[in-house]
């Protein structure tokens, strides 16, 4: 059984998830609180394997709940939970030893992967966070990434490009270039073929690294 | 319709009654969500504006409003950019949207 607790000022967000979570199989909340103080104290008398921190929180926000848990309680997993997106953040927040960092929006199969991954293996990484990785790694110029040299991208695989790169889902990118999904899947196809990268991450990456976008 | 519950649906596997008790419980709050950007906008409060329009950004999405999401992004955006004062109309447009999710969800799950 994976124990969890839950942590969130927001009541709504903190109900909407814990139901979702008390139908897992082999999961279990064991402590829901509204804030990095509630939390701690909790975690003083309750076992628990994984924690769901949102950041932005009244009395003791995440980031320094995030610290104090590596600190108090280095055997506890976590998972941050938030609505930033912005790469410095979550690179930040993985710095800083979180196991896996999720929006709020992600669906509820990727939750439960989630969960199970940073049970199982004790991290969980998605495209959000890879990408963030990777353009601080680039930044800091660890990193030298190298792509096919490849025939000049369309007008239009710019665009789907630009949206990969600001995170659009294939529906979002579908709807501002006023096409199909499909055909935004097409272009997706097509660009990762001319440019060798395996997935939005390294799209990211060619993108930055070429100059054709700047986060 | 300015909701599309389809991401709730998913959430709870499509049993309604869980669907009801998350939209009872956003009927609850929301109206005070709402208040509380409407008193960052007086007390011309450019970060908590912003913090506040940020964070309710989940429940648009919960409650697959693309409008209000676009809305709520505007209003971070601007308040961070130009403050408070800037997001006077689109806190007008959000306040106004927020009454009409509120009257959809009323109308959706039958609640007086």
């Amino acid at each position: 059984m994976i124990r969890l607790a839950l942590a969130d000022d927001q009541r709504l967000f903190r109900y909407g998830m814990a139901m979702l979570l008390r139908d897992m199989a082999g999961v279990q909340v064991v402590l829901e609180c509204a804030n990095g103080e509630e939390l701690l104290a909790g975690l003083k008398s309750t076992a628990v394997d994984i924690v769901l921190l949102d950041l932005e929180m009244p009395v003791l926000d995440g980031t320094e709940t995030m610290k104090r848990i590596r600190h108090e309680f280095p055997q506890v997993k976590v998972i941050i939970l938030s609505s930033h997106d912005e790469d410095r953040t979550i690179s930040a927040l993985m710095a800083l030893g979180a196991n896996g960092y999720m929006l709020k929006s992600a669906e509820p199969d990727e939750i439960d992967m989630a969960i199970r991954s940073v049970a199982q293996s004790g991290f969980y990484l998605n495209d959000a966070v890879n990408k963030a990785m990777l353009h601080g790694l680039v930044k800091k110029k660890q990193v030298k990434p190298t792509f096919n040299e490849i025939d000049p991208l369309s007008e239009r695989e710019l665009e789907v490009l630009h949206g990969i790169c600001k995170e659009l889902t294939t529906a979002e990118i579908a709807e501002k270039m006023f096409v199909s999904p499909r055909t935004v899947e097409f272009h997706r196809n097509n660009i990762l073929l001319k440019t060798g990268a395996k997935n939005a991450a390294g799209l990211a990456v060619y993108a930055m690294t070429k100059g054709l976008y700047t986060p | 319709m300015h909701i599309d519950l389809a991401y709730l649906e998913r959430l709870y596997k499509g049993d309604r009654s869980r669907m009801e008790q998350w939209v009872r419980i956003y009927l609850e709050d929301a109206p005070a969500q709402f208040r509380s950007l409407a008193e960052c906008v007086q007390r011309g409060d450019d970060q908590g504006l912003a913090a506040t329009a940020h964070e309710l950004r989940p429940l648009a999405h919960y409650l697959g409003s693309t409008h209000l999401l676009e809305l709520l992004e505007r209003v971070s955006n601007e308040a961070r950019g130009s403050g408070a004062a800037a997001c006077v109309g689109a806190m007008d447009e959000l306040i106004a949207l927020g009454t009409r999710v509120e009257a959809e969800l009323k109308a959706l799950f039958d609640i007086p």
